[in-house]
């Protein structure tokens, strides 16, 4: 019954003050009350379960698409790796997404998916960058104006950017 | 915006800048390679057996484009999360969930299913093993190395002069 005339006061005290501190704080511990539908969370819309939910499959599917590939050709281990890493980071950002939908004003979720999203593709890249080297081979080193083992170093400059994440 | 806000975007322009050396490179070879081949005809390329049987394959010429497809998505993606992230965390791109659902997930999921459906592993067989290079391969006779492994060092310079030097 306290608990109620509590509910019911925050309720009321949110109505006229939508943009406090306080009331995204209410709204982070409990996210189903009816009043949290005003207030401003992390995400400026209410976020769509089902487009996160359809990544999360096919990031899956593909990752044991690579791996499945892997294990039956025996090669190319860097591009699976590459591959595999920015994949799972984009499971996991997804995955966080889905956490927000539960918890709009939870920091951590959303702090994870913006972290897991925005990288995840630079090791997609880096995959990439290795097959260059590959298809200059395919045509022949002569027709290069620089020699192909460059194209893959551009790869090495990848770890100093993870570092700074780190930082 | 915040610092952290900051290293996204540093980190992002970055990973554009390092995306627009790359199409800049493959474009070079490309534009290259046409011009030699309208110059010396098919000996412009290199004319060893198996090489020439992976670059007549569809599947290499379907790798090629889904390689060209993939960098494509994951550039604009790019580019459309520093126009995103630059407004921090309020900017007016982050209002838009339909936006980030279509050029961050949609264009990463493109480019995945691409190199997935035209893996380098099966269009490019033996290219994959070693060196990258046959010649690699069959110098050392091994066929088998990780080709991180391989990235480093300027060793491999000389020893794959050598390798094609011997080939050809």
């Amino acid at each position: 019954m306290a608990e109620n005339t509590a509910v019911g006061n925050f309720t009321s005290y949110c109505l006229t003050n939508p943009n406090t501190d306080f009331c995204e704080i209410l709204c982070s511990n409990n996210p189903n009350l009816a009043i949290c539908e005003d207030i401003p969370s992390y995400y400026y819309y209410r976020i769509d379960i089902v487009a996160n939910a359809v990544f999360i499959a096919i990031f899956s599917i593909s990752l044991i698409g690579y791996l499945g590939t892997y294990i039956a050709t025996r090669r190319g281990l860097g591009f699976t790796v590459a591959m595999t890493l920015g994949l799972i980071a984009e499971i996991l950002g997804y995955s966080a997404r889905i956490l927000s939908w539960e918890n709009q004003w939870s920091e951590t979720p959303f702090i994870m998916q913006l972290c897991c999203l925005t990288f995840a593709p630079a090791f997609m890249a880096a995959g990439i960058y290795l097959c260059l080297r590959r298809i200059v081979f395919t045509f022949g080193a002569e027709n290069s104006r620089i020699p192909p083992q460059w194209y893959t170093r551009i790869v090495c400059v990848y770890p100093a950017e993870v570092y700074q994440l780190l930082n | 915006m915040t610092s952290g806000d900051n290293i996204m975007v540093a980190g992002l322009s970055f990973q554009v800048f390092t995306l627009l050396i790359f199409m800049i490179c493959s474009i070079d070879f490309a534009t290259n390679t046409m011009r030699r081949h309208r110059k010396l005809g098919d000996e412009a390329f290199s004319q060893h057996a198996s090489v020439v049987a992976v670059r007549r394959s569809w599947r290499f010429k379907g790798f090629v484009v889904a390689l060209s497809l993939a960098t494509v998505c994951i550039f604009w993606r790019s580019v459309y999360r520093i126009a995103e992230l630059s407004g921090g965390w309020s900017g007016p791109l982050m209002y838009k969930q339909g936006l980030f659902i279509g050029f961050e997930g949609v264009l990463i999921a493109v480019a995945c299913m691409a190199l997935n459906i035209f893996h380098p592993s099966v269009c490019f067989k033996e290219m994959m093993e070693g060196e990258g290079g046959l010649e690699m391969s069959i110098k050392k006779g091994r066929p088998n190395r990780d080709m991180v492994q391989d990235s480093a060092g300027s060793l491999q310079g000389t020893t794959n002069a050598a390798g094609r030097a011997s080939l050809a």
